[in-house]
């Protein structure tokens, strides 16, 4: 009778936690210039030195932009395959990004360049797009009680595709040097940002998370069917509206700060699931370390595989992440 | 005690209660019977609280059901789906802790108490042996029985159940209806099921609700229902009723298919 009970998997969050330090140690040595520890170190003491200066200004903050935004589109991906009971949903599905991307467009073709609160106006109309789109998805959807979720990715895709069009003719309309600048933000990249930036967007990822790490017991019950997590108590049309504000917050500051970045929130949680299964209190912890250190390593990858060429993360990511899943999909496929 | 007074409710443009009214005492085990659309899952919604009534009034022990909060609902009723479905693989135990929502708290990990009720649930419904494994690895039969454990860890007063067994063989079906009266007799919950097994219905319940289109045609212990008479209208098909050779029990099957009426 019983057997003993199972607790957390401590080892493969332990697993986490030490990856994800090492990322943030580790990944900021590396790179087409080399870097001397001990200059490093030096530097902290206080005798500033060239590598002292590379390490913390240049390489730190992007090394910890890449944690940061891995994090976020991981979770970000795990809530809303639980909230949509769709394994292919992804904040992108939804129309975020390109939501994000015509408000950033907007802001290049405008040519405006003010500074709010330390955020540029790309940053800002970045954020309000990603918002307004997954705003307008989620009201469309929103039936009496429940969101109906079928009709959720279809508004979502079909907006996807209505935006992509308005992208386009921003595009047709804009001269060289725009069209060059828009080409770069839409293929998202971890490119500079300083810790102001980083400390600022803290606040309102670190909600986010907090929020849904306290929902993981009600996202494992409602990732079944709306109509079991009804009959154990979950309060679900509130549930779904919190989760939903969460990921949005957290998706739209990620964009505003690097432009669409794919896959790492389709394939982090559905590895992470392959791993350790679908219990959201392992799942949120796990796709936060994972999917931050992955980014951040991808992004080191991205900057020293064709120095001193610089990659933008998100061609790399998809590049790996395609294939990846199919043959993830393959493998289910063959169970 | 449940109670419906007076409801009314339809989908889109469709009426399907009008002014229905209904109640079921404490420890009853009730059969809902009726063709497909005659509002039987409808009705079990609108009884858990899982749908509202465009008008009219649900009462649950004494308070309307609009007073209850959903976790407070949850510890006092329960619901079986036909068939569960999930996308994402859960493991048994998982799956029947889950029936412990409604008394734990966010952060927390189950408590002692959740832990023994669990395993009760499980034991009595027959699946402890399967706790470790995924909801894939399991079959229909045993994968009901979760759900059942799931909703008795809910330590209910009122079990809902529709059409549980639905999908589930001869065996399956008989094995589940064993364990609800078992349970029944033990903590004496009130039990309302709906099915379209009649046979099934006449074995385990005391009495039997038969719903047509929206509307209660017949209700009362099994043997004043199970009429021919009140069959053949609601059914609409010819059929023959014949005690069952061992205990004398009514059987209800088809007549004269393809002869017409």
């Amino acid at each position: 009778m019983g057997g003993e009970r199972v607790g957390p998997p401590v080892p493969f969050l332990l697993l986490g936690g030490v990856a994800f330090v090492a990322a943030l140690v580790v990944l900021p040595l590396m790179g087409s210039q080399s870097i001397d520890l001990h200059q490093v170190w030096a530097h902290v003491q206080g005798r500033s030195n060239p590598d002292g200066v590379i390490f913390f200004r240049v390489r730190l903050p992007r090394v910890l932009l890449g944690l940061l935004t891995g994090a976020g589109l991981s979770l970000a991906g795990v809530v809303f395959q639980a909230l949509l009971r769709n394994p292919l949903a992804t904040p992108y599905t939804l129309g975020v990004s390109s939501g994000g991307a015509l408000g950033a467009l907007l802001a290049i073709k405008l040519g405006l360049s003010w500074n709010v609160l330390g955020f540029s106006t790309l940053q800002i109309a970045a954020f309000g797009g990603s918002l307004a789109t997954i705003l307008l998805v989620y009201g469309l959807s929103r039936g009496v009680g429940a969101m109906a979720v079928h009709i959720m990715i279809l508004a979502g895709v079909t907006l996807s595709y209505f935006l992509g069009a308005l992208i386009l003719l921003l595009h047709y309309l804009a001269d060289f040097t725009e069209t060059q600048q828009m080409i770069r933000w839409m293929m998202g990249g971890l490119d500079v940002v300083d810790y102001r930036t980083l400390v600022q967007v803290l606040p309102l990822i670190g909600l986010a998370v907090l929020g849904l790490m306290r929902m993981s017991l009600t996202l494992n019950i409602l990732s079944t069917s709306e109509l079991f997590a009804l009959s154990k108590g979950v309060d679900v049309f509130r549930t779904q509206r919190l989760a939903f504000l969460y990921t949005s917050l957290l998706t739209g500051t990620v964009v505003a700060l690097t432009g669409p970045i794919g896959f790492v929130g389709l394939i982090i949680p559905h590895f992470l699931r392959f791993l350790v299964g679908p219990d959201h209190r392992v799942l949120i912890p796990g796709s936060l370390l994972y999917g931050g250190a992955f980014l951040a390593v991808t992004d080191t990858a991205a900057r020293t595989l064709l120095a001193p060429v610089n990659l933008p993360v998100g061609i790399l990511t998809a590049l790996m992440g395609g294939p990846f899943f199919l043959w993830l999909l393959y493998r289910q496929r063959n169970r | 005690m449940i109670e419906l007074r007076n409801i009314t409710f339809g989908y889109g443009n469709r009426p399907l209660f009008d002014q229905l009214s209904l109640k079921i005492l404490d420890g009853e085990f009730v059969g809902i019977i009726g063709p497909n659309g005659a509002g039987k899952t409808t009705l079990l919604k609108l009884m858990g609280g899982m749908m509202r009534p465009a008008a009219g009034e649900v009462w649950i022990h004494g308070r309307l059901l609009n007073r209850y909060s959903r976790m407070e609902l949850a510890r006092l009723l329960a619901f079986v789906p036909q068939e569960f479905h999930s996308l994402y693989d859960y493991t048994v135990e998982e799956i029947v802790l889950m029936g412990r929502y409604a008394y734990r708290r966010a952060f927390e990990p189950p408590g002692e108490r959740d832990w023994r009720v669990a395993e009760q649930a499980m034991i009595r419904t027959e699946v402890g042996s399967l706790r470790r494994r995924r909801l894939s690895h399991i079959s229909g039969g045993e994968k009901q029985r979760v759900v059942l454990a799931s909703a008795l860890a809910q330590e209910p007063r009122v079990l809902l159940l529709d059409e549980p067994t639905g999908a589930l063989d001869l065996k399956h079906q008989i094995h589940f209806y064993r364990i609800l009266r078992e349970e029944q007799r033990r903590s004496g919950q009130t039990i309302v099921t709906v099915t379209h097994d009649v046979n099934l219905a006449v074995r385990f319940c005391e009495r039997i609700l038969v719903l047509k289109e929206g509307r209660i045609v017949a209700d009362g212990p099994t043997e004043t229902v199970i009429q021919q008479s009140v069959l053949e209208t609601v059914y609409e098909i010819p059929l023959t009723i014949f005690p069952h050779p061992e205990d004398g029990k009514p059987l209800v099957t088809f007549g004269r298919v393809g002869h017409g009426r």
